[in-house]
């Protein structure tokens, strides 16, 4: 980790400032987005090692500018004084293109004169590739001596380093900040029974990752080892507590994607129809927002210069607030929330969740799973899918501990598909533990495309839920 | 770059191999909202991504450790030659099982015909063609047209020197209805590698007839148990999942307990699978190591008969490398779609996401429209589970004759399952 800002961004910022000048005399809006990701990937497992880059790594440019009518985005590598002239030439080629379908209506993006650095270096010790590698050798083998029936384990930890520097008539922002993502992945089989278990976590800390990883690796060959005897659950409607991952996923699912308001431009989301009425619980308080807690989404600005907020979605189970990207909020005459992401500069900026979750409530976890009669403790994301516009949802747990007459059987469910209409679930809940973790190691796509990191979580939650 | 690339490698004596895989990539884009012009993209990029190689003698082992990194902007020498040394000293390190990169014989092209020599003139008939089906209430609320050229080129230290161009143009499209009672969508997912309009034209009007059968829909609220037909992308990604633990890498790394030999098919009293991979293209020739490709057989009459993947993983196993390839294909299936239809069933048009867990035997998902046949009547349905077991499922499966083409499936159109359970 180098710990500052990407000097070679710092290098082109001049030539940057210059044509977003130069472009000003033509268009009435134009930004800049240059990002410089960098990344290494170590895994190791029983039989081999890999060194790789990070998913991340990228290093390029987004220029964007508003003709009177519609934006234009120009995605690519380099700026140099070499391609300078090109590059302007491309911009007003890409502009007069002309389309026979009709243009949105839409204003020119307004901007506060802002100014600002900001810089998050990685906590504790750094860690050449030799380091981690002896130590994961030594993960590896402890996840391995657990038991004969592990037939291999696999340890790996992503850690990046992010520079992004916003530039338009307006704006000149930077921003430096640093993740570690480790992850362990457990295979365990007896006769011809394979499963498998994976843990992941994020925190802004080498060391502090690489420690919680020696723990990791043995409780999730344990969690493989006890999947051996799993078997489906039988479909039916159950009372079930959610862990914090789940919980998340379920806040993710829900209600993330639904507030979305680039699908309130297109249509595409019934929250919109829904502000200001009941839709949950009244227990269940929902938050996103870069700023709203430490974890894998928590930049300072977003990919549209805006700074990051906190947006409190569902407050004591009624509908309260969206979130958006810069320009969805036009459209939609709103303030924007500092959730304009793209996957890459390569791509188009969406609205897209940051860290999301649900806050934490009074309840004891002890005393919600002595309540159920009939049911299961959820474990361990697997995936979701939401459905914004006809609130469907589908949440995949990776497995669940069964649960009766207030106790643990030691059953053990695999997988765990959750569906049903997002209000039923939210409104079926009827307790929150005190407890409260957020995951910092997902993705999320927007339909099947566009992935972004993103964490979620919250407390345990008991609701009532469809498993099919 | 390459050539600086390559002159930077050989400086170092360290680097006893190298592979360099470029990616240049054009891509138009326009997105549309409400069926208008919301935003217009155009991305001209130039990505490297390199590996490095080190063999080392140690305790009378030989080793050969590589590691990898991604450049997409110009490097000074000296940024350069920092950036290998830290990847080589990484690879000095990496105790991995000795292989032979790929050997090239000569330096070889092969490309595409284009879709079109003026992309945002295709995109534009694209999205006229699909706004020229709606009305007032059914339409796309939401479009996005991508055109992408990709030129892949593939050098090694071993005389590889290979280049291919693809072509290909990816629609999104959300048909939404708005009934007197609710508003309801669908999402869809076109690819397509040539401009043929009238094709664009029947999807476009699909899209819309599917969404309009989503409105009529009614919940299922018994639980029974009846067939289920799947279709199109959810046939890929079940024979996707079937053959995911037999790639070399996979096997190598035990996460599979069969061989070539076993059965994945028990008690057969439906249709035998066989599933292959091809190329995607005449164009698609290479893969990343610059293995040539080669169509190959991974499961034949429900016998694994090879593995498939990456150089290196089949050199660790003793087999020849078939390369990596993305597209699955399944031969003609024996059952007509007309005979899968004539017993009780549900036929899949839109799901959440076809969930599959082949250590569990599970396969599920939510359904968001299907079209129910009690033995009578056809009636749309929608806001329930399907799920069953896989294992059972392979005994009894029919697939169609009726074929389609994905851009990662060549195969039956459709496939059914028996005895699933309706939530």
């Amino acid at each position: 980790m180098t710990n500052q800002f990407s000097r070679y961004l710092t290098k082109k910022k001049p030539l940057i400032k210059r044509l977003v000048t130069e472009l000003s005399f033509i268009f009435p809006y134009v930004s800049v987005l240059g990002t410089d990701v960098n990344g290494i990937t170590i895994a190791v497992d029983k039989k081999s090692t890999q060194v790789i880059p990070s998913q991340l790594t990228e290093s390029g440019f987004v220029i964007k500018v508003f003709n009177g009518f519609v934006y234009h985005e120009y995605s690519i590598n380099e700026i140099s004084e070499k391609n300078y002239e090109k590059i302007k030439f491309d911009i007003e080629k890409l502009v007069n293109e002309q389309s026979s379908i009709k243009n949105v209506t839409v204003d020119v993006l307004k901007e506060e004169p802002l100014k600002k650095r900001f810089i998050r270096k990685n906590i504790g010790a750094d860690y050449t590739p030799d380091q981690i590698i002896t130590l994961f050798k030594a993960m590896v083998a402890s996840g391995i001596a657990v038991s004969e029936q592990i037939v291999n384990a696999r340890v790996s930890i992503e850690n990046t380093e992010i520079s992004k520097m916003f530039i338009s008539t307006h704006k000149e922002l930077e921003q430096y900040y640093t993740w570690s993502n480790p992850r362990a992945y457990v295979i365990a089989r007896k006769g011809e029974n394979t499963k498998y278990a994976y843990d992941g976590f994020g925190m802004n800390s080498i060391e502090q990752a690489l420690n919680q990883l020696k723990k990791s690796i043995i409780e999730t060959a344990q969690t493989a080892l006890q999947l051996l005897d799993s078997t489906p659950p039988t479909p039916g409607f159950y009372d079930v507590i959610t862990d914090p991952s789940i919980t998340g996923l379920i806040a993710h699912e829900a209600f993330g994607h639904g507030v979305e308001m680039d699908m309130f431009v297109k249509d595409r989301a019934l929250a919109k129809e829904f502000m200001n009425q009941p839709v949950a619980s009244p227990l269940i308080t929902m938050h996103d927002g870069a700023s709203a807690i430490h974890s894998v989404a928590s930049y300072f600005f977003d990919d549209d210069g805006i700074l990051a907020s906190d947006t409190v979605i569902i407050d004591k189970g009624i509908l309260r607030k969206g979130i958006s990207d810069a320009l969805s909020a036009l459209q939609l005459k709103t303030k924007p929330t500092g959730n304009g992401r793209r996957e890459s500069y390569k791509r188009k900026a969406y609205t897209r969740m940051t860290n999301t979750f649900f806050e934490a409530g009074n309840d004891n976890l002890d005393d919600m799973i002595q309540s159920i009669d009939d049911g299961f403790l959820l474990v361990d994301t697997n995936n979701g899918m939401e459905d914004p516009k006809n609130w469907g949802i589908q949440c995949t747990a990776h497995y669940g501990k069964e649960i009766k007459n207030g106790q643990f059987t030691g059953k053990i469910v695999s997988p765990v598909v959750m569906s049903g209409y997002v209000i039923d679930l939210l409104q079926s809940i009827t307790a929150v533990s005190k407890d409260f973790e957020v995951i910092g190691s997902g993705s999320c796509g927007k339909g099947y495309k566009e992935w972004v990191r993103v964490s979620d979580g919250g407390p345990y939650l008991k609701a009532k839920v469809k498993i099919g | 770059m390459i050539n600086q690339l390559k002159k930077a490698l050989q400086a170092n004596p360290m680097v006893h191999d190298y592979l360099i895989n470029e990616v240049k990539t054009i891509s138009h884009q326009a997105f549309f909202v409400m069926q208008k012009l919301e935003t217009k993209r155009l991305v001209e990029t130039n990505e490297y991504h390199v590996t490095v190689y080190h063999r080392f003698n140690l305790d009378q082992m030989d080793y050969l450790g590589s590691a990898s990194f991604a450049i997409s902007r110009k490097y000074s020498k000296l940024e350069l030659a920092l950036k290998i040394e830290e990847a080589i000293y990484a690879a000095s390190l990496i105790k991995n099982k000795t292989f032979e990169l790929v050997q090239g014989q000569k330096k070889q092209s092969w490309k595409e015909k284009p879709i079109t020599d003026h992309p945002f003139e295709a995109i534009d008939a694209i999205a006229s063609t699909f706004f020229a089906q709606s009305s007032d209430t059914i339409r796309f609320n939401a479009l996005e047209v991508f055109h992408t050229q990709t030129t892949t080129h593939t050098v090694n230290s071993r005389k590889v020197d290979l280049t291919k161009t693809t072509y290909k143009i990816m629609v999104e499209a959300i048909p939404s209805y708005d009934g007197e009672t609710q508003k309801v969508e669908l999402s869809k997912f076109y690819h397509y590698k040539h401009l043929d309009l009238v094709i664009i034209q029947n999807d476009a009007k699909t899209a819309l007839k599917d969404v309009e059968v989503r409105y009529l829909a009614n919940r299922i609220e018994k639980r029974f148990r009846v067939d289920v037909i799947l279709r199109d992308q959810e046939v890929a990604e079940f024979f996707e999942n079937l053959i995911s633990d037999y790639s070399y890498d996979q096997v190598y790394r035990q996460a599979t307990d069969k061989v070539i030999g076993d059965a994945i098919q028990k008690d057969v009293l439906g249709e035998w699978l066989s599933i292959g991979l091809i190329p995607t293209s005449k164009a698609d020739r290479f893969d990343r190591d610059g293995v040539i490709l080669k169509p190959i057989e991974v499961v034949e009459n429900g016998i694994i008969k090879n593995y498939y993947g990456s150089n290196q993983y089949a050199q660790y196993l003793n087999f020849e490398p078939s390369g990596i390839m993305d597209m699955i294909r399944v031969p003609k299936g024996k059952t007509a779609f007309s005979t899968m239809q004539k017993k009780p069933h549900l036929e899949i048009i839109a799901l959440s996401g076809i969930q599959i867990d082949i250590y569990s035997g599970y396969i599920g998902g939510e359904v968001r429209l299907a079209v129910y046949f009690d033995g009578k009547h056809y009636r749309p349905v929608s806001g329930f589970s399907f799920s069953g077991n896989i294992d059972q499922s392979l005994s009894s499966l029919r697939l169609s004759k009726e074929l389609t083409a994905l851009s990662n499936y060549q195969g039956p159109k459709y496939l059914k399952l028996t005895n699933m359970e309706i939530i």
